[in-house]
């Protein structure tokens, strides 16, 4: 464990990371050679009689090309540099392109930490210093030892403390690691099962395999090919019976598997899951493979959704999102803007959300359900010329039996907006807005009225005619929107919401 | 703040008292659309006319219907910007600016100053010849996050933005403050 010493060594002076960088370069290297493979392709192509009559040129190419590797991972760390000044951090870094990126710690939202599994060893780490600003400002210092990681993070956050709140809260404890403070929340594997079966979490393992879906993708074609899929599926050599079993215990398989993808995927995500309370912040430790540790400042959680699809409804849990001010550049495989709880029962959800701000159980308010006004509107504005549209072609074209099925399509579509109508709900007491909304699963959104970045009133003459109204909320996070509600309660919401944000001393972020 | 408001008592935006935009605005907004259709037009005229290249009588028809069509969709288009632009006014309160726009469907904006991060004040070539401008308003999130007044006078829009940029620094507390010194 390290203290404060660790950062006050070097402060002001630029240093260079910790040389297990190497390996990050030659991956980063390695990534961009693969995104570029199909560049590669026709040189390949061209070049392949010439590879052919002299086998020992691909060697030279690999060679070389791991020479080139090697080369550009020690030019990216030669050329990367660091300083932590007084209030800001800078970087310099690449090798073709130079860039300077100086970030003064109160633009810092957050800082990220990774483990890649290559960092283990050294007790490495990769720290992500946030901005709340454009992509362009994001900086990564990309390997730094475990305790002048965290003296970094603690400094920064420091010093962000003396700058929001007058108060310095100097305590050592700041500098203790990750392992202090309160957990709130801790994820067994039982728990992460479940999340894996509710939730589909294939993308995390289609990510980690996209440069060889290709190749498995061509080799299942050229296996498909060989078998005699066409007799194995047919009514006529098989018979009903058999026909059935086949096709219900394909769909069968299929699904298994990607549930037990989705498992996987759940559990590297999220194995040994800890929600961690500390000094106004909450932390998540996760990661199988990479450590993850997100962590946010509990006073810029803009809203807390308590999200439930139709599975997690069946096992009974919930998933709790905090959310924070949203990035438009944020990378949607790992959105870094929010924390979620994953699979924790309603119970667990409710005590969690309220580490976030204190409001009343979402799932036992008595919600104001939308007008139904909103299922006439959306069936003449969807269904009827979506009916319309298919009737036409179907009655008019030559179409066979099956396309008949095409008239249920309006039905569904007419299903959708009715479930959409039947969950759409808004409640709201002095100090928060209560949003219910979703089609199949129910989402539960709550956001302190004083976070209120900017409102909109909305109203068409019909609507005033019948006292609808629609509003939007704006906040950091997102926008909340309820449409075709009261319109005394509309303007109740909206005049609360204006009348906290500009008297409640509060602060938003 | 005092929680024990009521709903009664609370400030209501119901009752703002709306201040127009500037008298020539919706000329100036419909004539912008009748420069952007004539000019349509006229580039379909200049074909139909000019005789360097022959132009077979199908596709003088066509253009001809939709010349016309154009005519009738900026005439159309005109009536609704000067209709439109009737619409649109501004509302200032201690602690807020709100802003109205739409002729069937009626939006109310409003913008608490303490929210603000940034405003900015622009002007085209043609809100130059006519003296207007238009404030943007900016706070912080990836939607919602302009609120543009349109058609102000030169004068009462800069006068605006002081006016807001007074009320961001008196009144903004939070951590943001630090960085409107920078963006504003």
């Amino acid at each position: 464990m390290m203290n404060s010493s660790d950062l006050q060594q070097p402060m002001g002076s630029w240093q260079r990371v910790h040389p297990v960088a190497l390996i990050y370069f030659a991956v980063q290297f390695l990534k961009g050679l693969v995104s570029q493979l199909f560049v590669l392709v026709p040189i390949f192509i061209g070049l392949r009689s010439a590879l052919d009559s002299n086998p020992a040129a691909i060697i030279g190419i690999m060679i070389g090309a791991s020479v080139l590797m090697i080369a550009y991972a020690i030019a990216a760390f030669l050329a990367f540099q660091f300083r932590v000044n007084q209030d800001s951090v800078e970087i310099h870094k690449g090798v073709f392109k130079r860039l300077k990126l100086n970030l003064p710690f109160d633009k810092i939202q957050d800082v990220k930490l990774e483990q890649p599994i290559y960092y283990r060893w050294h007790n490495t780490r990769v720290v992500m210093l946030d901005t709340a600003g454009s992509a362009k400002q994001e900086a990564i210092i990309v390997a730094l030892p475990e305790g002048t990681t965290n003296a970094l993070r603690d400094q920064i956050q420091q010093q962000k403390n003396q700058q929001q709140t007058s108060t310095v809260p100097s305590s050592d404890s700041q500098l203790e690691d990750n392992e202090q403070g309160e957990v709130l929340n801790r994820r067994s594997i039982g728990d992460l099962i479940i999340h894996g079966i509710t939730n589909n979490r294939v993308w995390i393992i289609l990510g980690a395999f996209s440069p060889f879906i290709d190749d498995a993708i061509r080799y299942l074609d050229n296996y498909l090919a060989d078998s005699d899929l066409i007799a194995m599926y047919s009514i006529e050599q098989q018979g009903l019976v058999l026909y059935l079993t086949f096709v219900l215990s394909t769909v069968l398989l299929i699904f298994l598997f990607i549930t037990l993808l989705s498992v996987v995927g759940a559990i590297i995500t999220f194995y040994d899951y800890r929600l961690v309370k500390l000094e106004g912040r909450l932390r998540r430790l996760s990661g199988l493979l990479t450590k993850y540790q997100v962590s946010i400042n509990i006073s810029r959680i803009q809203h807390v959704e308590y999200n439930q699809d139709w599975l997690d409804g069946l096992f009974g849990r919930i998933n709790l999102v905090y959310k924070q001010i949203s990035h438009t550049s944020q990378r949607a495989v790992n959105d870094q803007s929010s924390l979620m709880v994953p699979s924790v029962t309603a119970q667990q959800s409710v005590l969690l959300g309220q580490a976030a701000f204190s409001h009343n159980n979402p799932f036992e308010q008595s919600y104001q359900r939308i007008s139904k006004r909103f299922i006439i509107k959306y069936s003449a504005l969807l269904t009827l010329p979506f009916t319309v549209a298919i009737v036409t072609v179907v009655f008019l074209s030559d179409v066979s039996a099956m396309q008949y099925l095409w008239l249920f399509a309006p039905v569904v579509l007419q299903g959708l907006i009715v479930l959409r109508w039947f969950r759409w709900g808004v409640y709201h007491d002095q100090t928060h807005l209560y949003v219910r909304k979703g089609f199949f699963g129910v989402d539960r959104l709550v956001c302190p009225l004083c976070k209120l970045q900017q409102s909109d009133y909305a109203q068409s003459l019909f609507q005033r005619r019948v006292g609808l109204a629609n509003i939007k909320l704006g906040l950091a996070s997102s926008v909340m929107t309820v449409p075709m509600i009261k319109q005394t309660t509309a303007l109740n919401i909206i005049n609360r919401a204006l009348y906290n944000t500009e008297f409640s001393q509060q602060n938003w972020m | 703040m005092n929680p024990n408001v009521t709903s009664e008592e609370l400030p209501s935006i119901e009752d703002l008292v709306k201040v127009p935009l500037a008298r020539h605005y919706p000329l100036i907004s419909m004539l912008t659309y009748a420069v952007i259709d004539l000019t349509v037009v006229a580039a379909g005229v200049v074909v139909l006319l000019q005789p360097f290249i022959a132009v077979d009588q199908n596709t003088r028809d066509t253009l001809s219907i939709l010349i016309i069509a154009a005519l009738g969709l900026g005439v159309l288009s005109c009536v609704y910007q000067w209709f439109a632009a009737k619409a649109k006014a501004y509302a200032l309160r201690e602690h807020d600016i709100s802003f109205y726009s739409g002729i069937i469907f009626r939006h109310v904006s409003t913008q608490p100053t303490n929210r603000i991060q940034h405003v900015e004040v622009s002007q085209g070539p043609i809100e130059r010849f006519a003296n207007l401008a238009k404030l943007h308003i900016y706070s912080a999130g990836s939607a919602m996050q302009t609120c543009v007044i349109p058609g102000l006078e030169k004068g009462k829009a800069n006068q605006l933005r002081q006016f807001l940029l007074n009320h961001v620094n008196t009144e903004s507390y939070s951590s943001a403050a630090s960085d409107n010194d920078e963006l504003i």
